[in-house]
C-alpha cells in the first residue's frame, strides 16, 4: 500500500482540480478537500490520530475527485486509507455507516424469514416520521429502497434459461439481491433475449464498496480477495462478467486493484461489463435483437457519477437510442448529492440536499416525468426531491422488447 | 569601527562550529557569510551522517572519529538527525573480496554488522533489484544539513555569537605580519566597512585559498565537485550504500518523502554548482544496479556541492584523498593571528571546531574548557508547548515545524498563531508551512530575501518546486513591512530561477510537466518579467 | 463497429471547440476525455498573440499575423483561419449568452493579481480593460479571507506599472465561519457566495463607501461559476462602475466558465463527451486510423471516427511524454526529436527566454496531419490540433489559447471547407 501511494504522489502537480470539482468542498468550508487529504495531505504528513472524526468523515467517496484529476491519481483511495487508519485507532461511531456497510448481512437476515420483509420496511417507513431513524442512524428525510419479499438468488433459480450463445456470469450485488431482485429479472429477461445464458454464483459476496467507505479496509480487502478469486475462475471456464450497478462495477475496477494489488492485472478484468455496455457491445458488431416496441414517453437521463467513472460515455442512452422513438434528455453534470448513501446519515443529510440541488432543478428543468439512471441510490434520491420516476434503464429495454 | 576578538569567515558548518565553540568559551566573535548561511557544501550534500562503515577499510581513524563523533551529534542535535539503518547491499558487480576486508574492518572499529540474505533484505525493502547477492545491516543516520546550521547558529547567538550574512571580506589588514582585522562590504546595504580583531580564522571551504590570497597566503585547494539527484519518492526506508570501495553514485539517502542519490567527483571550481546532463545519466545507470526501477521514480531536482579539498603537500585528488581536515596557523607563512581550516566532512564539524578553537584560544590565553559535546544545540520543547501546538496548528505532524523551530523558534510561531489565527494558514501545501513561520522566518535580521526563507522553512522545496507557494507567501508578507520585498517581481524571478536551476538537468517526466504548469502561472496569467507594451 | 463522423481525443479548448464546430456543422461528433481540461486552470481568455517571436511587444496582432514564420502554427495555417476562429468563438459565446469582446487588430492589456499586466485578445465582458485608459481612480479590491490576493502586493507593482493614478483599496469581510484547520478559502468560494443573493447584498453594501463614481474595479476572478453576466449586470447597475477581474493563479473561475460553456454548447447540439477515457494506442492499418484504444482500470475499449483530431495537448495535457533525451506522441508513438543533452533543452532564464522544449511538439504537413521522424504521414484520417503542435512557445508568446481555437478552426477548415 505505501509504495501505491508514493507513486500517486508523485504525478500531483497541485492543480487543485480535485477540490473545485469535489461536491463536499463545495457546499461546506469545513472539508479541507480531497487535495489536502490525498495527495497533498497524504501520507506521511497527516496526523491521523490527532485528526478530528468529523474531518475524517467528510469525504463520500463519490469519485468526483478521480473523475477529474488529469494525473489518473485515485485521490479517492488516498482518502479512504486515511480514514482505515483512523478508524484502526478509533471506534467507528457513525451508527448509519455501520449499518449500510454491512447491507449484506442486514439483507440476508431481513429476507431469510418469510415475512420479516414486512416488518423492517414498516419500520422503515414509520422511521421517517419518528425517531426511528435514529436507531439506523439515519436522518428523518432520507429515503432507502425496501427489503425484497424474496431474495434474487431465489426468484433466479425459478427461471428457466435455455443455453444461450453468449455467457455472462451476473454479480448481483446488495441491492439487486436484498433490495430490488427485479432488477436481476429484467436482466435475465433481456439477456435471453439475446441469446445470452446468465449464470450466477451464491458464493459472491458483497463488493466491499461501502465498507472500504466506512473505513473498514481489512473486510474490504477480504471480500475483494474472496470474490477475485472466484471471478477469475468464471473467467477461465469461458464467462464474461456482467453488474447493473456502477458501484459494483467500478468498485471491482478500481478498488481491488488498490486492495489487492497482487490483482491489478487480473484476468477478470477484461472481462468485466456494466451490463447496459455489454448489450452496447453486441451492437457495435450487430447482434442484438431489434424487436422492439415504439417507445411514447420522452425520459431525462442523469448519469451517475460512477457510472462516469466507467469510461464508457453515455452507454446507456446509446443503447436505448436502437429503440424506435426514445427520447432523452441527459443530465451529465453535477453530483445528486446521495454518494451511494453516505449522505443519508443524520447530521450531513443537508450535505446530500445542498450538493444535489442543480442537478434536481435541472432534472425538473428538462420537463419529463420519468427518468433513468443506472444507480439505485441515485434513484431515490432523485424520485425524492424531483418528483420523475427514475427507472434503471435495463427495466426500460425489458418493457421495449415487451417481456 | 567594529571590533571583536575573533572573525571567522565562512557561513558554513565549520564556520558555525567554530563560533559556537568560541562563544560558549566566552570569547566574542563575528562569523561573516558573503551569502545566506550554509549556501555553499555545508547544505549540498546527501544529508548522511557517516557512522563509520564507509570508512571503515580504508580509513579506520575517519571511521572511529565517525562514531564518536555520531553519537554526540545525536545527543546535542536530536532534532536535526534521524536514526536510520543503514544497509550495504552487495550486488554481483561489487567484488566479493571487499565484503571479506569490510566486515573485517567494521569488527575492528567496533561498528555492529548483521549479515542478510538477498531475500531478508528485498523483504526489507521491496524496491531492490532482485539481482542483489548480499546486504548487511548497520547502525546509521540522516541529518537535515540546514537545520543543523541554522540550530548551531542560535545556539552561537545565544552565546553572544555575532553573524553578519550578506557581507563579503574584500580585504585582510595585515600590519606588521600579523592580521589586525578585514575589510568588508555590505552586499545588501552596498557600504563597506572594517572590522578589527584579533584573530581571524578562514574556514571557508572551497575558497579557503582565494580568501587567505586576499592576506598574501597561499593555500593550495582542490576543490572536487560532487552531484546529487533528489527523487521526489521515498525510494528506501534504510540508507542504501553500495558493498565496494568508494566510487560514484553508490549512496541512497531518504529524507522524509524525497530520497537522495549521490554523488559523482569532478576537478572544479569552487564556484561551480551545476550538474551536467552526462552526470545524472552516469548516476542513473549505476542506480539502477540498486533499483532496477530508478527511471519509474520521479526525479525532483539536483543540485552540487563543492569538496573542500586541501591540495597541499600530499596532492592528493578527489576521492581517495583523506577526509581529515587540516588547521593550517599562517605563522609559518609569515602572517600571525590567522589561521585557515580546511578539508573534514560535515559529521565531524563539531570535532574540528573543537580542535581549531583549542589551538586558537590557547593562543588568546583563554583557558576554559570545550564544552559543545555537552549542551544541545537549541533547548528541547516541552510537553506542554508540544500540545498547545497541537491545537494551534494545523492537522498535519506537529512534529516537522517542530524541529525546524526548536523551543524559542516555536514559542514564537505559537505566539503569531494566538495573536492573529490567520497565520495559522498553511502557505507552502507540499511542506506544510504556515504563514507564521514564514512571517517569523521572513522578520529575522539574516533574511534579505525569499530563498533565505526558503533555507529556513522548507518552503517551495517539496513537489512543486515553488508553483504556488512562491507567489503566496509573497501575499502572505505583503501585509509586512520588509525591506525586501519591494520589488517583488524581482524577489519572484529570483527564487524562481533559484528552483529552475536544479530541475534543467533533469526536466523530463513529471518535473518538466510541472515546470510547464509553473511557466504557464508565472509567464503566461501574471506576465512575469515580460517587456512592458 | 460504429464509427462516429469525428472522433475527438482530448477535450481541453482545441479538442472543445472543435467539437463545438463540428456540431454547429451538423456533423456527428465524440470526444474522449481523461481528466479535466485546462481551461478550468487558466482565466479563460483567448491570447492570440502578445510578444512576437523574438520577444518584441505585439501592437497589432493581425499584422503580425501575416510576418509569422512557417515552422510556428499560426504560418502554417494562415491568418485566414485565425479570423475564422475568432468569428466563431465569438458567435458561439453570444449564442451561449456570455458574449466575449475583443479584436484582432490590437491587443487588450489585462490586469494581473501581481500588479503586471499580460497582452490578450478575446474576454469577457468582466473584464472591461478599455475602461483602465478612461478613468484615473481605480479601487483594488481584496477578500480578507482569501490568500491569493493582497492589494498591498499588487499596489506596489500597480503603481510602478501603471503609474499617474489615483489607487483606492478596500478589503471586504467575508462572513465565513471561522476555520481553524480547515480549507482555507479560495475564490470559488467567494463566487459562491456572491450568486446568493445574500452574498451579492452584502458584497455591494461594503462595497458602497469605497466607490465613486467611474472608479475601475480591479478585483481577484470572483464574480460566479457561471457563463453569464448576472452578478455582473446587478452590480453595475447600482455602482455605475467597470470591473475587471484580474488574471489569476488558479483556480480561477473565469477558466471553469468557459469550460461549462463550451461543454454545454456541444452537449447541447448532440456531441457526446466520453469521461475517463485514457487514449493509450490506435490502430493504424493501410495508412489509416481504423480505431483508437482507450483504458480504464485495465479494461480496454475502442473507438472509431471516419476523421479523428489529436487534441491530447502537449507536455502539460499528457499529449508529449518526455524522458530522458526522448519525447514522443504515446498514442501514435511519434518520436520528435529533441536535444541529446537534456540541458539543450531549456534556457537559462525560465520566463524570459523561449524555450525549446516549449518549441517542441509533432510536426505535420500543410494539412495538419503529423509526420513521423522519416517524413511519412502516420494517418492519412488524423490531423492535430492545439498543443501538441510544434514550433511555438505559449509562455513566452501568449498565444495559447488563440493557437488552440485557430488550428481546430483549420483542422475542420480543411476537412470539410471553410464556413
Amino acid at each position: 500500500m505505501a509504495d501505491r501511494k508514493e507513486l500517486d504522489l508523485a504525478a500531483c502537480v497541485n492543480c487543485t482540480v480535485c477540490t473545485l470539482a469535489c461536491p463536499t468542498a463545495s457546499v461546506t468550508y469545513k472539508y479541507r478537500g480531497p487535495k489536502l487529504q490525498g495527495p497533498r495531505g497524504g501520507y506521511p504528513q497527516l496526523d491521523v490520530a490527532n485528526i478530528g472524526e468529523e474531518e475524517i468523515d467528510y469525504c463520500s467517496n463519490c469519485k468526483n475527485c478521480d473523475l477529474v484529476c488529469p494525473a489518473g491519481i485515485d485521490i479517492s483511495l488516498i482518502n479512504m486509507a486515511w480514514r482505515a487508519e483512523y478508524y484502526s485507532i478509533h471506534r467507528q461511531r457513525n451508527r448509519w455507516m455501520r449499518f449500510w456497510s454491512h447491507d449484506e448481512w442486514w439483507g440476508r437476515l431481513f429476507t431469510c424469514f418469510p415475512y420479516t420483509y414486512i416488518l423492517v420496511n414498516l419500520l422503515l417507513y414509520l422511521s421517517r416520521y419518528t425517531c426511528l431513524a435514529s436507531l439506523f442512524g439515519l436522518n428523518k428525510k432520507a429515503r432507502l429502497p425496501a427489503y425484497a419479499e424474496e431474495r434474487f438468488l431465489t426468484s433466479f433459480r425459478k427461471i428457466k434459461q435455455h443455453r444461450g450463445r453468449y455467457k455472462v456470469v451476473f454479480f448481483a450485488g446488495c441491492n439487486v439481491n436484498y433490495h430490488q431482485p427485479q432488477l436481476g429479472i429484467d436482466l435475465v429477461k433481456v439477456y435471453q433475449h439475446n441469446d445470452i445464458e446468465v449464470a450466477t454464483d451464491r458464493n459472491f459476496c458483497c463488493c466491499g464498496a461501502k465498507l472500504l467507505t466506512a473505513g473498514d479496509w481489512d473486510k474490504a480487502k477480504k471480500n475483494a480477495a474472496h470474490n477475485i478469486e472466484l471471478l477469475n475462475a468464471w473467467v477461465k471456464a469461458g464467462y464474461d462478467i456482467v453488474s447493473l450497478c456502477p458501484q459494483c462495477t467500478l468498485t471491482l475496477k478500481q478498488e481491488y486493484r488498490k486492495l489487492v494489488p497482487e490483482a491489478q492485472d487480473d484476468i477478470y478484468l477484461a472481462h468485466l461489463y456494466d451490463a447496459m455496455e455489454y448489450l452496447w457491445q453486441l451492437v457495435l458488431n450487430g447482434k442484438l435483437r431489434h424487436d422492439f416496441r415504439k417507445i411514447g414517453t420522452p425520459y431525462v437521463y442523469y448519469a451517475p457519477c460512477k457510472e462516469k467513472m466507467l469510461g464508457n460515455g453515455t452507454t446507456s442512452v446509446n443503447l436505448l437510442s436502437e429503440i424506435p422513438g426514445f427520447k432523452a434528455k441527459i443530465v451529465a453534470d453535477g453530483c445528486c448529492g446521495s454518494a451511494c448513501g453516505y449522505n443519508l446519515e443524520k447530521n450531513r443529510y443537508h450535505l446530500a440536499e445542498a450538493i444535489g440541488k442543480n442537478v434536481f432543478q435541472a432534472v425538473k428543468n428538462s420537463g419529463r416525468e420519468k427518468g433513468l439512471t443506472e444507480c439505485q441510490m441515485c434513484r431515490f434520491q432523485l424520485q425524492q426531491h424531483t418528483k420523475v420516476k427514475f427507472i434503471h434503464p435495463l427495466t426500460l429495454l425489458r418493457h421495449a422488447y415487451k417481456l | 569601527m567594529t571590533e571583536t576578538t575573533v572573525v571567522v569567515i565562512g557561513g558554513g558548518v565549520t564556520g558555525l562550529g567554530i563560533l559556537r565553540d568560541l562563544s560558549m568559551r566566552g570569547v566574542p566573535a563575528i562569523l561573516l557569510e558573503a551569502k545566506d548561511l550554509g549556501a555553499g557544501t555545508s547544505s549540498r550534500f546527501h544529508g548522511l551522517l557517516h557512522s563509520g562503515g564507509r570508512y571503515a577499510v580504508k580509513d579506520k581513524e575517519a571511521a572511529k572519529e565517525c562514531i564518536a563523533e555520531n553519537s554526540i551529534l545525536r545527543r546535542i542535535a536530536p532534532y536535526c538527525i534521524e536514526a536510520k539503518e543503514s544497509m550495504f547491499i552487495r550486488t554481483p558487480e561489487d567484488p566479493e573480496i571487499y565484503e571479506k576486508e569490510w566486515l573485517e574492518a567494521c569488527a575492528e572499529c567496533g561498528i555492529d554488522t548483521q549479515s542478510l540474505t538477498r531475500d531478508e533484505a528485498i523483504h526489507l525493502e521491496p524496491n531492490l533489484n532482485h539481482d542483489i547477492v548480499v546486504a548487511y545491516k548497520c547502525p546509521g543516520a540522516a541529518i537535515d544539513g540546514f537545520r543543523l546550521l541554522w540550530q548551531t547558529a542560535a545556539s552561537a547567538q545565544h552565546y553572544g555569537g555575532i553573524i553578519k550574512t550578506y557581507t563579503e571580506v574584500i580585504g585582510i589588514d595585515v600590519q606588521a605580519g600579523a592580521v589586525s582585522g578585514v575589510r568588508v562590504r555590505d552586499n545588501i546595504m552596498g557600504l563597506e566597512y572594517d572590522i578589527k580583531c584579533d584573530y581571524l580564522i578562514n574556514a571557508t571551504g572551497p575558497f579557503t585559498g582565494r580568501v587567505s590570497s586576499l592576506a598574501g597566503v597561499e593555500v593550495k585547494m582542490k576543490p572536487s565537485k560532487g552531484s546529487m539527484i533528489v527523487f521526489n519518492h521515498r525510494l528506501c526506508s534504510h540508507i542504501l550504500h553500495r558493498l565496494h570501495s568508494s566510487a560514484d553514485a553508490d549512496i541512497f539517502v531518504p529524507h522524509g518523502s524525497a530520497t537522495i542519490l549521490g554523488t559523482t567527483s569532478l576537478d572544479s571550481e569552487p564556484e561551480d554548482i551545476s550538474t551536467s546532463f552526462d552526470e545524472v545519466k552516469q548516476m542513473l545507470e549505476i542506480g539502477k544496479l540498486t533499483f532496477s526501477n530508478i527511471y519509474k521514480y520521479r526525479i525532483l531536482r539536483v543540485f552540487a556541492g563543492t569538496r573542500p579539498l586541501y591540495g597541499g603537500k600530499e596532492e592528493a585528488q578527489g576521492r581517495n584523498a583523506s577526509r581529515g581536515f587540516v588547521a593550517l596557523d599562517h605563522a609559518r607563512d609569515g602572517v600571525k593571528n590567522f589561521m585557515s581550516v580546511c578539508g573534514g566532512k560535515f559529521t565531524t564539524y563539531r570535532l574540528m571546531a573543537e580542535k581549531v578553537c583549542d589551538i586558537v584560544c590557547k593562543q588568546l590565553g583563554n583557558e576554559i574548557a570545550c564544552r559543545t559535546a555537552e549542551e544541545p544545540l537549541v533547548e528541547a520543547v516541552p510537553k506542554e508547548m508540544l500540545q498547545r501546538a497541537k491545537t494551534l496548528f494545523p492537522n498535519y505532524k506537529v512534529e516537522l515545524a517542530v524541529a525546524r523551530l526548536g523551543k524559542n523558534g516555536l514559542e514564537h510561531v505559537l505566539e503569531r498563531m494566538e495573536q492573529n489565527p490567520a497565520e495559522k494558514e498553511v502557505i507552502c501545501e507540499c511542506e506544510n508551512v504556515t504563514q507564521a513561520e514564514i512571517q517569523e522566518v521572513a522578520q529575522a535580521e539574516t533574511t534579505h530575501n525569499l530563498n533565505d526563507v526558503r533555507r529556513r522553512t522548507r518552503l517551495g522545496m517539496g513537489t512543486c518546486q515553488g508553483t504556488f507557494c512562491t507567489y503566496r507567501s509573497m501575499v502572505a508578507l505583503s501585509k509586512t513591512e520588509l525591506p525586501w520585498q519591494n520589488d517583488t517581481e524581482a524577489v519572484l524571478e529570483d527564487f524562481l530561477a533559484n528552483r529552475w536551476y536544479g530541475i534543467r538537468p533533469v526536466l523530463w517526466g513529471n518535473m518538466l510537466h510541472d515546470i510547464e504548469f509553473m511557466r504557464a502561472i508565472y509567464g503566461s496569467a501574471l506576465n512575469l518579467g515580460g517587456k512592458k507594451p | 463497429m460504429k464509427k462516429t463522423e469525428l472522433l475527438i481525443i482530448g477535450a481541453g479548448l482545441a479538442g472543445l471547440f472543435a467539437a463545438c464546430l463540428a456540431a454547429r456543422r451538423g456533423r456527428k461528433v465524440q470526444v474522449l476525455s481523461y481528466g479535466a481540461s485546462a481551461i478550468t486552470l487558466g482565466s479563460g481568455i483567448i491570447d492570440c498573440l502578445g510578444y512576437s517571436e523574438i520577444g518584441e511587444v505585439v501592437k497589432n496582432p493581425w499584422q503580425e499575423l501575416h510576418f509569422i514564420s512557417s515552422s510556428h502554427p499560426y504560418g502554417k495555417i494562415g491568418p485566414e483561419m485565425v479570423r475564422g476562429a475568432w468569428k466563431e468563438f465569438l458567435q458561439i459565446t453570444k449564442e451561449m449568452q456570455y458574449p466575449y469582446f475583443g479584436n484582432l487588430e490590437r491587443n487588450y492589456w489585462l490586469p494581473t493579481v501581481l500588479g503586471t499586466f499580460k497582452p490578450t485578445n478575446l474576454l469577457p465582458y468582466t473584464m472591461q480593460v478599455d475602461a483602465i485608459d478612461k478613468n484615473d481612480d481605480i479601487l483594488l479590491v481584496e477578500f480578507d479571507l482569501l490568500k491569493d490576493f493582497s492589494t498591498t502586493l499588487a499596489l506596489r507593482n500597480f503603481q510602478r506599472n501603471l503609474p499617474g493614478k489615483n489607487w483606492h483599496t478596500c478589503t471586504i469581510k467575508l462572513p465565513f465561519d471561522k476555520l481553524p484547520a480547515y480549507r482555507d478559502i479560495n475564490v470559488l468560494d467567494i463566487a459562491r457566495w456572491l450568486e446568493t443573493e445574500e452574498g451579492r447584498n452584502n458584497f455591494l453594501e461594503q462595497l458602497r463607501s469605497h466607490v465613486r463614481k467611474n472608479m475601475v474595479i480591479f478585483l481577484p476572478p470572483v464574480l460566479g461559476l457561471e457563463p453569464d453576466y448576472n452578478i455582473l449586470t446587478f452590480l453595475q447597475r447600482r455602482l455605475k462602475c467597470p470591473f475587471i477581474e484580474l488574471s489569476a493563479l488558479n483556480p480561477a473561475v473565469t477558466g471553469m466558465r468557459l469550460d461549462k460553456l463550451l461543454r454545454r454548447y456541444a452537449q447541447h447540439l448532440g456531441v457526446e463527451i466520453v469521461n475517463k477515457a485514457k487514449v493509450i494506442g490506435a490502430d493504424v492499418v493501410g495508412g489509416l486510423c481504423r480505431a483508437v484504444r482507450t483504458s480504464n482500470y485495465a479494461q480496454e475499449r475502442t473507438f472509431a471516427g471516419n476523421e479523428i483530431l489529436l487534441a491530447t495537448g502537449g507536455i502539460y495535457g499528457k499529449g508529449l511524454v518526455a524522458g530522458p533525451a526522448s519525447l514522443k506522441e504515446p498514442i501514435f508513438g511519434i518520436d520528435i526529436p529533441v536535444g541529446a543533452d537534456q540541458l539543450a533543452w531549456s534556457k537559462e532564464a525560465l520566463l524570459t527566454e523561449r524555450q525549446p522544449f516549449a518549441l517542441y511538439g509533432i510536426k505535420t504537413d500543410d494539412n495538419l496531419r503529423p509526420l513521423r521522424e522519416n517524413g511519412e504521414l502516420v494517418a492519412s484520417n488524423l490531423r492535430v490540433i492545439g498543443r501538441g503542435l510544434a514550433g511555438y512557445d505559449f509562455c513566452f508568446e501568449k498565444s495559447g489559447n488563440g493557437v488552440a481555437l485557430s488550428t481546430a478552426y483549420a483542422a475542420l477548415a480543411n476537412l470539410w471547407g471553410g464556413e
